[in-house]
């Protein structure tokens, strides 16, 4: 029963600087928080899973989109136009219009199938040598394969228009549907991913605001003593906040580590897909600011579920 | 300090716990409360840390009525205020000396502070020995020390004990109402409830008398 009656007055608390008190406050918080979590590790792993798997959904859609994209743009890059001439144009002017056409700008090259070659080409693969070599006229146009620099389906839809209008072409052939086969797709991918997304978040807000609301009722009693000693709402939720974010963004990190499995699994089996098709494409994986965005948006939804979660039920206790 | 003016307080169930009840308590002043068990006694603390709300009159703490207090101040006026339960209310999750930090670390004080004081409010109750232990290794009376010296260890404007001597033997008693009366000599009111009254009777402090919720006797002793 020493130290008796020095120091009463409130003058004589330290100053510490607002700022410096918050920081060590809050690292205080934030290491109870990760201790609480590591003591249960079970149940933290499940929500962390649970947490990964959702967010894995829509990382993978757009991992898939993406990859969609750059396919195509490989794709692209060997897409033809084929201009067949009128019929009764000889070899010799069928020549003069692909000379012609050599001096366009936006063709990558040109090459010529008169209809001589055309028809040798034609009896040779069809089986049909006989019946062709029995009529008195070669039936088949010449033929210009065009190889367009820009992938683009306005742009190809314009050079299209200007190749009809020249006198001797009879048909453009712009093989063009599967490649808006294949842009639909994209689209369809990405409006499936939004909607996705959408949907998983209000799962995260489910799943963590649940995990959350069960923290807060195992330490009612405590929450009880922190009210009557002068705690505020805001000081008693946060460290559940801190526990939000964390599960959050254990579950994107984890989340990440589950797409770069996929991606290694899937890579080898891809390469040998693209060099059937010669192709140089090369499934991609996540960019680094795309791992940081999905470990942020884990972060981030955690937090922000904690935060309704603790509000409303931290609120509910009433000494 | 402390201000009732006509102040009544019933629960649902229809019966009164306090009616009309009207006392002043000054600044550096100790009061007993006593009267039978559901006399009102608890009820009078309890509005007084606005855990409750009067059903009429009102409670003034430190010229603020606690009738317009809104929620969100609520935490503010009590951490002005050292309560010691008659249930102890302590966390048996943690030690002795992280239950006497909780107000000061509510209050934002750094650790090293939060660490001295905690020392020195265990020092004045007599279990700085049991610092590290856990609340469930105490026994009853060590525990209400332990309740004692969380009340005491922000050193609040306004003591409030619900039977603070109630699991205590006499010398142990008199040691914690000498340190009452070390916060009373600095300026702290105080508000004892207690049905102990051959210790209310010894002390001659003034006392405020509950029967059946009405105030009958404000005196001393």
């Amino acid at each position: 029963m020493t130290r008796t009656s020095q120091g009463h007055s409130r003058q004589k608390r330290p100053q510490t600087s607002a700022l410096e008190k918050l920081f060590w406050q809050h690292r205080v918080v934030a290491r109870d928080s990760l201790q609480r979590l590591l003591r249960s590790p079970l149940a933290t792993a499940v929500t962390v899973a649970v947490i990964a798997i959702a967010l894995l959904l829509p990382a993978l859609l757009l991992l898939f989109q993406q990859n969609l994209g750059s396919g195509i743009a490989e794709l692209d890059r060997s897409a033809r136009i084929s201009v067949y001439l009128e019929a009764g144009l000889s070899d010799a002017e069928a020549q003069e219009v692909g000379n012609h056409l050599q001096t366009w700008d936006g063709l990558l090259s040109v090459e010529l199938i008169s209809s001589s070659q055309a028809l040798a080409a034609f009896s040779e693969n069809a089986g049909l040598g006989e019946v062709l070599a029995s009529l008195a006229e070669n039936p088949l146009p010449a033929t210009l394969l065009l190889v367009p620099d820009s992938a683009d389906l306005q742009q190809l839809e314009a050079l299209q228009a200007e190749l009809e209008a020249l006198p001797e072409v009879a048909v453009v052939e712009l093989d063009r549907a599967w490649i808006a086969r294949l842009q639909a797709i994209r689209n369809a991918v990405n409006v499936l991913g939004q909607a996705l997304l959408i949907f998983v978040l209000l799962g995260l807000f489910a799943i963590i605001g649940n995990t959350i609301r069960l923290a807060i009722e195992n330490r009612r009693q405590e929450i009880r003593v922190q009210k009557l000693v002068g705690a505020t709402d805001g000081y008693i939720a946060r460290p559940f906040l801190y526990t939000g974010f964390l599960l959050g963004s254990a579950g994107g990190v984890t989340a990440c580590l589950l797409l770069l499995m996929l991606w290694l699994l899937l890579g080898a089996s891809s390469r040998e897909l693209a060099a059937l098709y010669n192709s140089g494409f090369e499934l991609s994986s996540l960019s680094p600011l795309s791992t940081l965005g999905l470990v942020l948006l884990g972060g981030g939804t955690g937090w922000v579920s904690a935060l309704i979660s603790s509000y409303r039920n931290i609120a509910a206790i009433d000494p | 300090m402390i201000k009732f003016d006509d102040v009544s307080k019933h629960y649902a169930g229809g019966q009164a716990a306090l009616s009309r009840v009207s006392f002043e308590i000054a600044r550096g002043e100790m009061v007993f409360v006593t009267g039978h068990s559901g006399a009102g006694k608890s009820t009078l603390l309890k509005l007084i840390l606005a855990m409750e709300k009067s059903s009429a009159g009102q409670v003034l703490v430190n010229g603020s009525n606690l009738n317009r207090l809104p929620r969100k101040k609520i935490p503010y006026h009590r951490r002005d205020i050292g309560a010691v339960f008659q249930d102890h209310q302590l966390l048996f999750d943690r030690s002795v000396a992280d239950n006497v930090a909780l107000p000061l670390q509510i209050a934002g004080f750094h650790p090293q502070e939060t660490r001295r004081r905690v020392r020195a409010a265990l020092d004045k109750v007599g279990l700085l020995n049991k610092e590290k232990l856990f609340p469930e290794r105490l026994s009853g009376g060590e525990q209400q020390r332990v309740g004692i010296a969380r009340a005491v260890v922000n050193r609040p404007q306004i003591i409030l004990a619900d039977e603070p001597t109630g699991n205590l033997d006499p010398e142990l008693s008199a040691d914690v109402m000498k340190v009452f009366e070390q916060f009373k000599s600095v300026g702290v009111s105080l508000v004892l409830a207690s049905h102990d009254l051959s210790l209310v009777k010894q002390l001659k402090y003034r006392t405020l008398t509950l029967s059946e919720g009405k105030l009958i006797r404000d005196g001393r002793s």
